[in-house]
């Protein structure tokens, strides 16, 4: 027996398969018309992020309010202790080295007494040598408008004057520091403050009632006395004052009368929320031999949602974050006698204001905006049986692309557990772009027409139950105060 | 017919799918053909043909050749993706060829009444790297250079492995050819 190389290349190329052509064809087109893995994942990419910056930006907000309520409060527990301790003494900061400093404005500013600033500042690089004046009337013309409010007039030299005449400081005493200047004080001679031992001047009387420290304020190079940079470093001092100069009542928040409760509503708050979701789905198929109209479907599916809000006004809030709902519906063509079933899921993007009223214990509340939504098949996209035009075969159809949406909410907060937690309807209107893939999917029947294109108004109305989670309650004693003016 | 082509391609890679739509009445038969050679069972040759035109169509951008050079290039795409599989699972035994027919097969007798069926039957049955070295080597045209870079192999052991093959087939033929009698 012989069998040359050529008979065995024969016998492999008579080979042939007896598949279905125009079935594998339809798989193609169907692999082919799979939404794209990369864009997919991009779009995931750019979601997490976004999320991730909002987390941490929403963290950092926190953070800070956090850091300045504790120097608030150490402020206030000071005067408590010791009533008769000088302006030095009840700026209390973390570091040393802040407390040098801070010390050392104090002096430079309340006490005509000039140092050396080898012996107080060991960190300072070259004081400047220029003088600084305090100008006094323009210090004068400043005031913070919380003190304007209450008609409280914090005027730092005119402070000073007070206390200068308290301690019946010598009178040609000036009020402009010179840093170069001798440690010799002029009243005895002697050491006047060592700060180094962190001691204070012994003969200052701290008049409670008016002082304010003034490193709250900062000096202009033109020796001015400006506000801080940081508006919160002069309304931490001012929330002390308020706690020593109005009634309890009005500063203490847990006080404030159950009308104005709402007021203390935190500046930001962090939603995450759950609910249900009921699709009722309007499907048209336009681009076919006719324009067909499906029976609403209808199913219920659930949706998962984080937002961020934000209080502009006590009255308005503006929301924004991301929700992620499943969106499923089967529906009935009549006239070609086929059905069609939807599996996807939707990323929302709101962007919503909210109008808050005060009826009693309840909040109830009314919001509006747009939605940018992303939809994607989920699993098994959308289906269309087509039973008339003779194709006997199972379509898939794909619904995936942008779609803006219009977003009505009506819900109400209440309280529960000491917890907020509001109750809403959310109802969403979109038209979403469907396309139908297997419309040339006939191989010489079709081949050539333009895919099949329909539009559906994925309308849905979910029921959600959200929870608040504050960020930031600091500003709500302000906020009720503003409101009282 | 090469104008043709040449137009089919430019399409594709505009990325109509009529294009493609004609590129697949055209080159179906030869690479489902090629696929079953290749496969290790009728789902993995569907699978394979699926693939390749999948690939062909999302990467024609990448085709820099002319139109004649169309149809080796899809049958290397087709002969990678096997041989990408074959390394995946080295393991894979060759069974369950159900569902092939033979074209031509209709009583042509090569050397005493052997008929393409039984050499493909016996092929079939063969050792996976064998298998593919008869393909790559006598079908395909593949020198033992290229086979033994392509399976990783030496190449004398390509050429002792295909040598070997062909031993076997005419032992397994004749054994074949006894029990049919």
């Amino acid at each position: 027996m012989s069998l040359s190389n050529q008979d065995i290349k024969k016998a492999m190329l008579s080979q042939s398969s007896d598949w279905d052509k125009q079935a594998l064809w339809q798989e193609i087109n169907d692999t082919l018309d799979q939404p794209n893995k990369k864009r997919f994942a991009w779009f995931w990419l750019f979601g997490i992020s976004c999320v991730a910056i909002g987390l941490s930006a929403m963290l950092t907000i926190s953070f800070t309010e956090q850091k300045n309520t504790k120097t608030v409060k150490t402020n206030q527990q000071t005067p408590n202790k010791k009533e008769t301790q000088t302006t030095i003494k009840q700026i209390t900061t973390p570091s040393k080295e802040t407390k040098l400093i801070h010390s050392q404005k104090q002096v430079d500013k309340t006490i005509p007494v000039i140092t050396n600033s080898r012996t107080t500042s060991t960190k300072r690089e070259n004081p400047p040598k220029t003088n600084v004046t305090v100008n006094k009337t323009q210090a004068t013309d400043y005031k913070h408008p919380i003190y304007k409010q209450q008609k409280i007039t914090v005027n730092p030299s005119s402070i000073i004057h007070k206390q200068s005449t308290k301690t019946q400081r010598p009178s040609n005493t000036r009020q402009t520091v010179k840093s170069t200047s001798s440690t010799v004080s002029p009243i005895e001679g002697k050491k006047y403050i060592d700060l180094k031992e962190n001691k204070t001047a012994p003969s200052i009387q701290q008049d409670k009632s008016t002082s304010i420290p003034v490193s709250d304020l900062e000096i202009a190079e033109s020796g001015d006395l400006i506000p801080s940079k940081d508006p919160f470093l002069v309304s931490k001092e001012a929330d002390q004052l308020i706690q020593n100069t109005l009634p309890s009542s009005l500063t203490d928040v847990s006080k404030i009368s159950k009308e104005s409760k709402r007021y203390s509503v935190p500046k930001w708050e962090f939603i995450p929320s759950f609910g249900l979701n009921q699709t009722i789905q309007n499907y048209t198929r336009i681009n076919f031999d006719e324009k067909e109209i499906a029976k609403p479907g209808i199913k219920l599916s659930t949706t998962i949602g984080l937002e961020i809000s934000r209080k502009l006004t006590p009255d308005f809030k503006a929301r924004s974050g991301i929700l992620f709902y499943t969106k499923k519906y089967k529906t009935q063509f009549q006239q070609s006698k086929s059905s069609a079933a939807s599996n996807s899921y939707n990323l929302s993007i709101p962007l919503m204001v909210e109008y808050e009223l005060s009826i009693g214990k309840i909040n109830p509340y009314l919001a509006g905006g747009v939605g940018i939504d992303y939809y994607e098949p989920l699993g098994g996209s959308l289906y269309l049986l087509n039973t008339i035009k003779g194709y006997g075969i199972v379509q898939t159809m794909y619904n995936t692309g942008w779609s803006v949406s219009g977003l009505v909410e009506i819900g109400t907060h209440f309280r529960l557990f000491k917890q907020k937690i509001s109750l809403a309807v959310l109802t969403d209107l979109s038209r979403e772009r469907v396309v139908d893939a297997n419309y040339y999917g006939v191989i010489g029947e079709n081949l050539g027409n333009v895919s099949g294109t329909s539009y559906s108004n994925g309308n849905s109305v979910s029921l959600r139950l959200r929870y608040h989670l504050p960020i930031a309650r600091k500003k709500a004693v302000y906020d009720y105060l503003n409101i009282s003016k | 017919m090469n104008e043709n082509l040449s137009e089919i391609i430019t399409a594709c890679k505009q990325g109509s799918r009529t294009a493609l739509g004609k590129l697949y009445e055209l080159y179906y038969e030869s690479l489902s053909n090629a696929a079953i050679r290749y496969a290790f069972d009728s789902s993995h040759a569907k699978d394979l043909v699926h693939d390749t035109f999948v690939s062909c169509f999302k990467n024609m951008n990448q085709f820099r050749g002319d139109s004649n050079q169309l149809l080796p290039w899809m049958k290397r795409i087709l002969i990678n993706k096997a041989l990408g599989q074959y390394r995946k699972n080295k393991k894979i035994e060759s069974t369950d060829f159900v569902g092939y027919e033979q074209k031509e097969d209709k009583g042509v007798d090569l050397n005493e009444n052997i008929f393409y069926s039984d050499i493909i039957l016996i092929i079939n049955k063969m050792n996976e790297v064998d298998r593919l070295i008869i393909n790559l080597s006598i079908v395909e045209g593949f020198s033992h250079k290229e086979i033994s870079q392509i399976l990783e192999i030496t190449e004398a052991n390509s050429r002792k492995r295909l040598s070997r093959a062909k031993v076997n087939l005419i032992k397994l033929l004749k054994m074949h050819q006894v029990n049919k009698v």
